[in-house]
């Protein structure tokens, strides 16, 4: 049965048909232009669905080398054993069928910001009025000896979802009860900042109940992390945390960070010459913006893409706009929900460029849930607006962590949790 | 779908000289204080989480102003929207609830 959002979508786009011709007496600026958008996560999908929703007459482009998104909100949970890896993929079809999106399955490989021109991997060439880039992260490996990108499958950092997630999956299944795994959080700013800690409540989880002599030590380049008084509360409450006992150890080390890892003995090293053993090693690199924004100069010397907050159109090169984890739209942080967001002003903000109308005022939400246990749930929110010098600030007295901790409360949120990521996926995928 | 349709043939009226003139100087002005966010921005931003909800609601929109209100002030329990709602003014979830409501943003 179709939905009353598919149904609106297949009549909509019939109607579209029909009255195109009596349209043309009018000529719309619009009705020419291409918008391209590189990469289909998060951020990419719902730039293109919105940008459709908004103006189905505008031509848009998705390109996304993979047929397949695998999601990292909720990736985690695959530690845990009660999410399927598989459940976490999507394909693009919704997006080509119902919305009408040209969808190419290719790689990007050089951008002519002066040319307005795509050049894919198979030499085809593309032309774009308007390019928005959504290409996620990429990892920086120099802070590090022993261990790079090429020895990932033996150290999995687990940071896309994917194969990355199955390795370290039957790493820790693997493991012998009374093992160490080691996770390695990265500094500031990364994609999904609660996202090393939920990792370890879920492994811990695991552990629990199936090796409980086991141990979590989370080597840390921070001194603070996201949610942190509630992760540390429910850590005591269900991993021991605190006593000789518990299944986790937060170890902050700012100034003495891990700078080698022999990824055969599984031997990790810190400036000071401190050793770790560990049977597991999660090692989450630093990271910086996807290659594509780096080969076209969107990047400062941050490593992430400066941007004009109202549109995420590029600082550096104008009509290329960054949205999601690779652009900065600081203070909104480097997530899934962030993304989603910066992709609607951003699709709002084109739409209204390309019809000669003006910019809306934007606000931008983002919410991150974390499960403690499989049916424990924290979050943390902030409600964004635009102020009078064009920066997104964080709303005094919004936002925030969650206020109520009994068992009821964070029971509710584990459920939100779960169909906050039902929600979103739709929302940006289909 | 009437919203599709505008999109595709927007129906261009000039704007009365006094209030383009008005546009013109307050766009000149340094700006301080700053409109209300858009109501279709703060929808598609409801979307995110409740877009499926959405396709079938039906609550009335003096109901559901009356509802966001309270999770702002607190009287109805929540555990995410009253951190959600404080970010915005009470004429804010009016033009939510409002724009949510009218059949024609059919979302």
């Amino acid at each position: 049965m179709l939905s009353r959002r598919q149904f609106l979508n297949i009549t909509g786009s019939a109607s579209i048909g029909l009255l195109t011709p009596s349209c043309h007496k009018q000529p719309l600026k619009s009705s020419s232009a291409h918008i391209v958008i590189i990469g289909g996560g998060f951020g990419g999908a719902t730039a293109a669905k919105t940008i459709k929703k908004l103006d189905p007459t505008i031509q848009v482009t998705l390109i996304e080398p993979n047929s397949h998104y695998i999601s990292c909100p909720g990736s985690n949970w695959v530690f845990a054993d009660f999410k399927k890896i598989h459940s976490l993929v999507f394909n693009y079809s919704t997006l080509s069928r119902l919305y009408h999106v040209n969808v190419i399955h290719q790689v990007a490989n050089h951008i002519d910001p002066k040319k307005q021109s795509i050049t894919l991997n198979n030499q085809q060439e593309i032309h774009y009025d308007r390019l928005i880039i959504s290409p996620g992260i990429d990892f920086q490996w120099n802070n590090i000896s022993g261990h790079n990108a090429s020895t990932s499958h033996l150290i999995p950092h687990a940071w896309k979802a994917g194969q990355q997630t199955i390795l370290l999956n039957n790493q820790i299944k693997n493991m012998r009860n009374g093992g160490t795994v080691i996770i390695c959080a990265p500094p500031n700013p990364f994609r999904c900042p609660p996202g090393p800690y939920e990792r370890a409540s879920m492994i811990a989880h695991y552990l629990k109940r199936h090796k409980p002599r086991s141990k979590i030590l989370i080597l840390d380049h921070k001194s603070q992390f996201s949610k942190q008084t509630l992760f540390i509360a429910g850590w005591k409450k269900y991993y021991g945390y605190g006593t000789s006992n518990s299944l986790i150890e937060w170890h902050s080390m700012p100034d003495n960070p891990i700078i080698n890892i022999d990824v055969k003995k599984k031997i990790l090293e810190s400036d000071f010459g401190d050793k770790f053993t560990a049977d597991v090693i999660n090692y989450i690199p630093p990271q910086k913006a996807g290659n594509i924004a780096f080969s076209t100069g969107l990047c400062d010397d941050t490593g992430w893409c400066p941007v004009t907050h109202q549109t995420s159109e590029s600082t550096i090169h104008p009509k290329i706009h960054v949205i999601g984890d690779a652009s900065t739209h600081s203070p909104l942080p480097k997530s899934a929900f962030a993304a989603n967001a910066e992709a609607k002003t951003c699709a709002f903000s084109i739409v209204n460029i390309l019809n000669n109308q003006p910019l809306l005022e934007p606000t931008w939400i983002n919410t991150c849930y974390s499960l403690l246990t499989e049916d424990q749930g924290i979050s943390v929110a902030m409600v964004y607006k635009l102020n009078s010098k064009g920066k997104i600030y964080k709303v005094e007295g919004a936002g925030g962590i969650s206020k109520k901790t009994d068992k009821q409360s964070l029971s509710y949120e584990a459920t939100y949790a779960k169909q906050w990521l039902k929600n979103i996926t739709l929302d940006s995928f289909f | 779908m009437k919203n599709q349709f505008k999109v595709i043939c927007p129906s261009i009226t000039p704007l009365p000289p006094l209030l383009a003139t008005a546009i013109a100087i307050i766009t000149l002005l340094p700006i301080t204080i700053r409109a209300d966010t858009s109501a279709k921005i703060m929808a598609y931003a409801c979307y995110t989480c409740h877009g499926k909800e959405l396709m079938s609601y039906n609550t009335p929109t003096l109901k559901l102003t009356q509802q966001l209100l309270a999770f702002k002030n607190g009287s109805k329990t929540s555990t995410i929207m009253e951190r959600i709602t404080k970010g915005y003014s009470n004429s804010e979830l009016q033009s939510v609830a409002t724009y949510i409501n009218n059949p024609k943003n059919a979302f």
